[in-house]
Parts: structure tokens; C-alpha cells; sequence
């Protein structure tokens, strides 16, 4: 009876011993981000349809992005900004606000000295930004928001 | 016969680890493209019902004050109200996973829109009825009015 409890009980420790290594083995790929599918994603530049997003680049400290005025009106931009959901979040520096953007016409929104927010050379970042709008031939200018979100790779400057 | 045993065992665990490596990358990158194409239809579907509204308010109001049409719109989920603003931005506020965004379709700025009732009620998935009349605005001219359709 002795003898079958120190084999079970042996036994045991062996699977535990197997299990800890495959514990360890696999929390290690994870960390080096093995398991990381996300990086198999398209980079993808998501607005809607009334601001659309033709182009996008991270490179270096630098968010740019090429949006068109969709909205059949012509509009200011009261305020653009952009973060993002990591532990310290994204910031840069926002271009001003303009106004004049007629509708049809693209535009190019450069945002600078981005740092933060996991924006690291060859690695895939997210940004979300935000903009807030008016049109002027509407009484009172009353004003609007709109949100859209990049994932791209940063690359080199 | 126990070596047999255990290379069918061990053969086995291979396979499910196999399956698994395969399946749950696969579904994360289906996951993944689902939900993109899921918003991009709702902004779809939302920009054809502002258009339509409008389009419709437009013709209401070049038919003459007590013209009405009812349309039977299909809003999409994710659509939490809908107002217009200074008689002439029909607004839809949508929420996705970036966050709240408005929709916002102009009218004619000589074509003034306004509430029937509380248009919030048009929000929300399902089918709806509006109702798009042309009245008189008590200075003279006319107006369109947009409300649910309760009939």
C-alpha cells in the first residue's frame, strides 16, 4: 500500500515538474511576444466615411495622416487630438485649428513630437484621434465630433 | 506495449497542440477583420439613412406645405440618438469601439428642418417609420418637420 502511494505521489510530482516547465516556457514565448497575432493585422486607418482616410504614415516622433471632407459642406476644425489605450498614452503635438476646409478637398494632419503610447521604431502602434468641427453656414456653428483610429508600424525617420 | 501506448498519447497531444496553434490564431485574425467590416457597414448604412432623410425633407418641401411622405428605415445598431440642430443638421450619434461619433447631414441651408415630437425615438436597431411633412413655419414659409411615425 506504501509502495503504490510513493509511486502515485511521485508520479505526481513528475506531471507538476512537466507542467511548471511548459508554464514557464510558454509565459516566456508570450513575453517575447510570440503570441502576439496582432502583428499579422493590416496596418488600417479607420474614420467614417465622412471624414475618409486616404493615407497614413508613423515615421519616427511624426503621425501623419490625409483625411477628406466628406461631409458635402464646408467646415472648420475647432481642435484635433490623439492618444491612445496604453499605460502611458500617446501625445504629440496637435496642429491648430483652421477653418476653410472645403468639402471635397483633402487634407494633410501632421502631428510631431509624439512620444509615449508604446511609439517605438518597428513596433505596431495604435493612435486614436479625435476631432471636433463646426460648419459656419449653420447658425451658432454648433459643434461636432468625430473619432477615428490608425494601427500601423512606426518606422524609421 | 506501454512504449505503444505512450507514442499514441504523445502523438495525439501533438496533434492537439497542432489544432489548437492553428485555430486560435485563425480566430483571432477573423475576430479581428469581423469587427472592422461590422463598423464600416454600420457607417454605411448610417450615411444612406442621413441621406435619405434629407434628400426626402428636400422633396417634401419643394412639394408644398401638407406634402408628407412616411419612409420605413432600417437603422443600424450602435445609432444612440438622433437631433437636428439650428433647423438644419440632422445628427446621429453613433458609438463603436473608438469611441462616440457624430453623423452629421446638412440640409439646403434655405430648407429648414425640424423635430417632430423627440426624433431620439427613430434611434436604436430595428425598423422605423418617419414621418417627413411639410407645415407652415407661422412666418409665411414652410418648414419640414421629421418625427417617428406612430401609425
Amino acid at each position: 500500500m506504501g509502495r503504490k502511494s510513493q509511486a502515485a505521489l511521485e508520479f505526481l510530482t513528475t506531471y507538476a515538474w512537466a507542467f511548471l516547465v511548459i508554464m514557464v516556457t510558454v509565459g516566456a514565448l508570450y513575453y517575447f511576444g510570440v503570441f502576439d497575432f496582432s502583428k499579422f493585422l493590416p496596418q488600417k486607418c479607420l474614420f467614417p466615411s465622412q471624414f475618409e482616410c486616404l493615407d497614413f504614415s508613423f515615421t519616427g516622433n511624426q503621425i501623419k495622416i490625409k483625411l477628406v471632407n466628406n461631409l458635402g459642406e464646408a467646415i472648420n476644425v475647432n481642435s484635433i487630438s490623439i492618444t491612445n489605450d496604453a499605460a502611458t498614452p500617446l501625445s504629440c503635438t496637435s496642429p491648430g485649428a483652421f477653418s476653410g476646409w472645403q468639402p471635397g478637398n483633402d487634407n494633410d494632419i501632421t502631428f510631431t513630437g509624439c512620444t509615449g503610447g508604446v511609439f517605438i521604431a518597428g513596433e505596431r502602434a495604435e493612435a486614436k484621434i479625435t476631432i471636433k468641427y463646426c460648419a459656419p453656414a449653420t447658425t451658432g456653428c454648433p459643434e461636432h465630433i468625430v473619432n477615428g483610429k490608425i494601427t500601423a508600424v512606426v518606422s524609421s525617420p | 506495449m506501454i512504449a505503444s501506448k505512450a507514442q499514441s498519447a504523445l502523438e495525439y497531444l501533438m496533434i492537439v497542440a497542432l489544432t489548437m496553434g492553428i485555430t486560435i490564431p485563425t480566430a483571432y485574425l477573423f475576430l479581428q477583420y469581423s469587427s472592422e467590416s461590422s463598423a464600416q457597414i454600420i457607417d454605411a448604412q448610417t450615411n444612406q439613412i442621413g441621406r435619405n432623410i434629407i434628400d426626402t425633407a428636400e422633396t417634401v418641401y419643394f412639394s408644398g406645405e401638407h406634402s408628407k411622405i412616411i419612409l420605413e428605415l432600417n437603422m443600424p445598431k450602435n445609432v444612440d440618438d438622433a437631433y437636428i440642430l439650428a433647423n438644419r443638421e440632422l445628427v446621429f450619434k453613433i458609438t463603436s469601439d473608438v469611441g462616440v461619433t457624430e453623423a452629421v447631414f446638412f440640409s439646403s441651408v434655405k430648407i429648414p428642418i425640424a423635430e417632430d415630437g423627440d426624433l431620439s425615438n427613430i434611434a436604436g436597431s430595428g425598423l422605423k417609420k418617419i414621418k417627413i411633412q411639410s407645415v407652415a413655419d407661422g412666418t409665411g414659409g414652410t418648414k419640414v418637420i421629421i418625427g417617428k411615425f406612430e401609425g
